[in-house]
């Protein structure tokens, strides 16, 4: 294999782990705060790319807008949905995941009565490709790899230094202590919910030029989501995005010298260890 | 287990397995005929679940044993011409092996942990009978063709099974015996030991209980009746593939599950029997199915969450 | 006799009259060796050596967080020891799993939650009962006579126990339903349904009233006279200097004293380590002194 194939392999894999992270940020947020493990968030991803197909196909609406759109789309519907199911589900986790399983089939098949399930196509804003060191990029790809770091730029910044971030953090470790501290954990959990919601819609949002918008887009991202954030302890964010880039960049390189099925088998394999031996993930606190 | 509940369930059961010995006697028809042979099949998975749910645990991967029982089978049938009870018996060895090996590293782990350790071994075994070994159990295309199982000869007669009505007949006698077997062990001492060490594994060791003991046995129990019910799948589907054993079928059956009431077997009962005969009429309308399947599940866990069963029993305490 | 002895026997547990007790025996059935216990930084229990004298009650006292409750979970097999033995009628329990401890003759109740709340009392009993006649899965799916009759025994031996304690008539009762006092009798026959030789109890008179705690403290003696040894973690200082014939004082996990109620209660570290400072200069003056008893 010449470094080439190698580079444009890495190259591949940086772009498809930024979109990997950025719903496995959402989901290590919503299980870090509310406790749940929410099958249904593939289904706000696919909303995110629904909803850009549907702007730009139908409202004639700029690309990039509608990932702007997307975000505040989800966010709402994101709370709502908190608000309404999962906030009355705290207690009980299988009741929780058993509940997000429902809103996932309800999600989907929606989605299908409206769209229909052939795959649809997105215009991006960029054409052609640019290349560097022997390596092609689409320039779409690098508008996604700069706003998916842009966001976790960002997402990182909000965490660490504004008021609600910190609150946020709190409620993470000890959510009784935060209580106490005077945060308002419930109006936090909805927003939390809708944030990490939001954050798949714009991945969404962002792949959907680069593959296609279907219904069923949301399932393979959040099983990887998953596997990530496994990896990377759940309730970790910095797990999540270590985890991010060394599945996206397995995924990419490892298929170049082994056969698909025994890559994805291994990656099952691999979580099932780490579940085993370090639960609290490769870079998790107990 | 109080008296009055146990009553109602075996009653359940015994009126169930009446249902069953009638069916035949009032319909010919082969589609009614399959649609009750899987009903019996899924209450047969969904009473199995209900027992490692008794420990306090949901094992994700309930449905992969099945799926071992039927793979394993219907390979030693169609591939090396292994007669039908033995290739039975090494599927359901097979699949108890699997159990006990996995369930011995596994159960320690607190629920949410096991519970995603069992969703990667799904993923596990789905892709390894998708990808591994093509030529034994047939790659993508699964295994199709399963022959009939051969003739039994007891006491002197001789039962054949190249008719859709004795294969019904054959999964109504499994299904009579083994779900008496669960029946008895919930309401036994070892289903008290099961649900003691489901309300406080902590409390249960300090009274002499090994609660991973107990934890495996269950496990094992359940995985082993999961491959009969595989065996008895490959043998009356004829086909063999490994969707038949994905996460959805996996998600299904736990909604029959919970819907129907964890708390107790003859909730489970009810909501499967209420919900597979609701998938069968709304066979077809998919995208309706799982949009109504999702509004129920959702409306259930809000309104109800312990199902069917949990409502009756507290109208029944409550009278 | 310990391990052997039923309850229900007539002339067993009620034979030996209230408020006297048979002196504790020279055999030692419980020793630690040098036992301690790190969490990360923290030392909960430093180098703690003690032995439990059979058929005695044995206190173990100390200020909130001096390591009481941590000793009891480590000789119950919850957490290991970080260095250090444990030695139960002779053989070493160190890192022994809570149900092989359990098995082996060491019954405990908890401080807070230790009843299984969904089942009735009579079904708690049930499950801590079953140690004495082992039965499983095969009994349970084969019924046999045995299976039968060996319910049925344990039936009779939960319900002898529940008489003692006063609880038969809620016997059906959902223990979660229970007041609060209850419960912790509820827990109390737990214990004592896996016929221990060694009964561990951590603050089983809090919340108790004054004639509460007097009919328990005759339990405890009873329980002793049957062979059973008791040792306890107690806060109500009256009821331990009353009851006990041996206590241990630890202060931020170290035993600082040991000895007879009375030597205790005079020694100056011990008075130090509750009442600080200068609480050394109050003498407690004993029973015997106060003329309460000649």
């Amino acid at each position: 294999m010449t470094v080439q194939l190698l580079l444009q392999g890495l190259v591949n894999g940086v772009g498809l782990s930024m979109v990997y992270i950025l719903v496995a940020l959402g989901l290590t947020l919503i299980f870090s705060i509310l406790r749940i493990i929410n099958f249904a968030h593939g289904e706000f991803y696919m909303m995110g790319g629904f909803i850009s197909y549907y702007c730009t196909q139908y409202l004639q609406t700029n690309y990039v807008l509608t990932i702007i759109i997307a975000f505040g789309v989800v966010l709402v519907a994101g709370i709502l949905v908190e608000r309404l199911i999962f906030s009355r589900l705290r207690a009980n986790l299988l009741a929780g995941f058993i509940a997000s399983l429902g809103l996932l089939w309800i999600m989907q098949s929606s989605a299908i009565l409206i769209f229909g399930v052939v795959d649809k196509e997105v215009h991006g804003a960029f054409d052609g490709v640019v290349r560097a060191f022997g390596v092609v990029i689409a320039k779409e790809r690098l508008f996604v790899i700069a706003c998916c770091a842009g966001l976790i730029a960002c997402f990182y910044l909000f965490l660490r230094t504004s008021r609600h971030g910190i609150a946020l953090r709190a409620i993470a470790q000890d959510s009784d202590a935060a209580a106490l501290q005077g945060v308002d954990v419930n109006r936090l959990s909805a927003w939390a919910f809708g944030i990490g919601c939001a954050i798949a819609a714009v991945a969404g949002a962002l792949l959907a030029p680069v593959y296609f918008v279907s219904p069923s887009m949301g399932t393979l991202p959040v099983i990887k989501a998953f596997i990530i954030i496994i990896l990377g302890g759940m309730g970790s964010l910095l797990g999540a995005v270590y985890g991010g880039f060394l599945i996206g960049l397995l995924e990419s390189i490892a298929p170049l010298y082994f056969p698909a099925a025994s890559v994805e088998m291994l990656g099952f394999l691999v979580v099932m260890a780490v579940l085993v031996v370090r639960p609290q993930g490769l870079f998790g606190n107990a | 287990m109080p008296e009055s509940r146990s009553f109602a369930a075996t009653a359940g059961f015994a009126l169930i397995c009446v249902v069953g010995l009638l069916v035949p006697v009032l319909t010919d028809d082969q589609y009614q005929l399959d649609v009750a042979m899987r009903v019996l099949q899924l209450l047969l998975l969904a009473m199995s679940l209900h027992l490692v749910l008794s420990t306090g645990r949901l094992n994700l991967a309930h449905i992969s044993f099945m799926g071992i029982g039927a793979y394993v089978a219907a390979a030693l049938t169609m591939r090396f011409g292994v007669p039908t009870l033995p290739a039975a018996l090494v599927a359901v060895a097979v699949a108890a092996v699997v159990a006990l090996v996995l369930g011995l590293i596994i159960l320690r782990l607190a629920g949410a942990y096991f519970f995603l350790v069992t969703f990667a071994f799904l993923n596990v075994v789905v892709l390894f009978f998708h990808s591994f070994f093509e030529d034994i159990f047939g790659g993508a295309s699964g295994l199709i063709g399963v022959p009939n199982p051969d003739p039994i000869t007891l006491f002197g007669n001789t039962f054949t099974f190249e008719s859709r009505r004795s294969l019904y007949e054959l999964t109504l006698m499994v299904f009579a015996v083994a779900g008496a077997l669960l029946m008895r062990l919930r309401y036994s001492q070892f289903g008290l030991m099961c649900d003691a060490v489901r309300q406080s594994e902590r409390v249960a060791a300090a009274v002499g209980v090994n609660p991973l003991r107990i934890k495996t046995v269950a496990f094992v129990t359940a995985s082993s009746i999961a491959a009969v019910v595989g065996t008895l799948f490959a043998y009356s589907q004829k086909v063999v593939h490994y969707a038949d054993f994905n996460i959805d079928a996996m998600l299904r059956l736990v909604v029959f599950v919970v819907v129907g009431g964890v708390g107790t077997i003859w909730g489970v009962i009810a909501g499967t029997v209420v919900l597979s005969l609701a998938t069968e009429l709304l066979r077809g309308l998919h995208a309706y199915e799982a949009l109504a399947y999702g509004i129920i599940i959702v409306a259930v866990m809000l309104f109800l969450p312990d199902g069917i069963g949990g409502l009756a029993r507290r109208l029944w305490e409550a009278r | 006799m310990p391990g052997g002895g039923d309850l229900a026997a007539p002339g067993g547990a009620f034979s030996v009259v209230a408020g006297l007790k048979p002196a504790p025996t020279e055999e030692v059935i419980l020793r630690l060796d040098g036992i301690t216990r790190r969490f990360g930084g923290v030392c909960a229990v430093d180098d703690l050596s003690m032995r439990v004298s059979r058929r005695s009650i044995h206190g173990l006292i100390g200020p909130n967080g001096s390591g009481k409750t941590t000793t009891f979970n480590l000789i119950a097999g919850e957490i290991a020891p970080s260095s250090g033995a444990i030695f139960f009628k002779g053989r070493d329990i160190t890192g022994s799993p809570p149900h092989r401890i359990a098995r082996l003759g060491i019954a405990r109740t908890f401080q807070a939650t230790d009843l299984f709340p969904e089942f009735s009392v009579a079904q708690n009993l049930m499950i801590a009962a079953q140690l004495r006649a082992p039965m499983g899965f095969w009994s349970s799916v084969l019924r046999t006579p045995r299976y039968a009759t060996a319910r049925g025994k344990m039936r009779q031996r939960v319900d002898a126990i529940l008489e003692r304690l006063r609880l038969i008539e809620m016997r059906d009762m959902i223990v979660r339903d229970l007041p609060h006092r209850q419960q912790k009798a509820v827990a109390l026959a737990n214990a004592l349904a896996t016929d221990p030789e060694l009964l561990m109890l951590d603050e089983p008179a809090a919340g108790l009233t004054h004639q509460e705690i007097e009919d328990i403290m005759s339990l405890y003696r009873s329980l002793c006279g049957e062979g059973r040894t008791i040792l306890i973690v107690e806060h109500n200082m009256r009821t331990v200097m009353a009851l006990c014939d041996r206590i241990t004082v630890l202060n931020h996990g170290r035993k600082i004293a040991e000895g007879m109620p009375s030597e205790v209660a005079n020694n100056e570290l011990v008075l130090e380590a509750y009442l600080g400072k200068g609480g050394s200069q109050v003498r407690v003056r004993s029973r015997r002194e106060r003329g309460v008893v000649q």
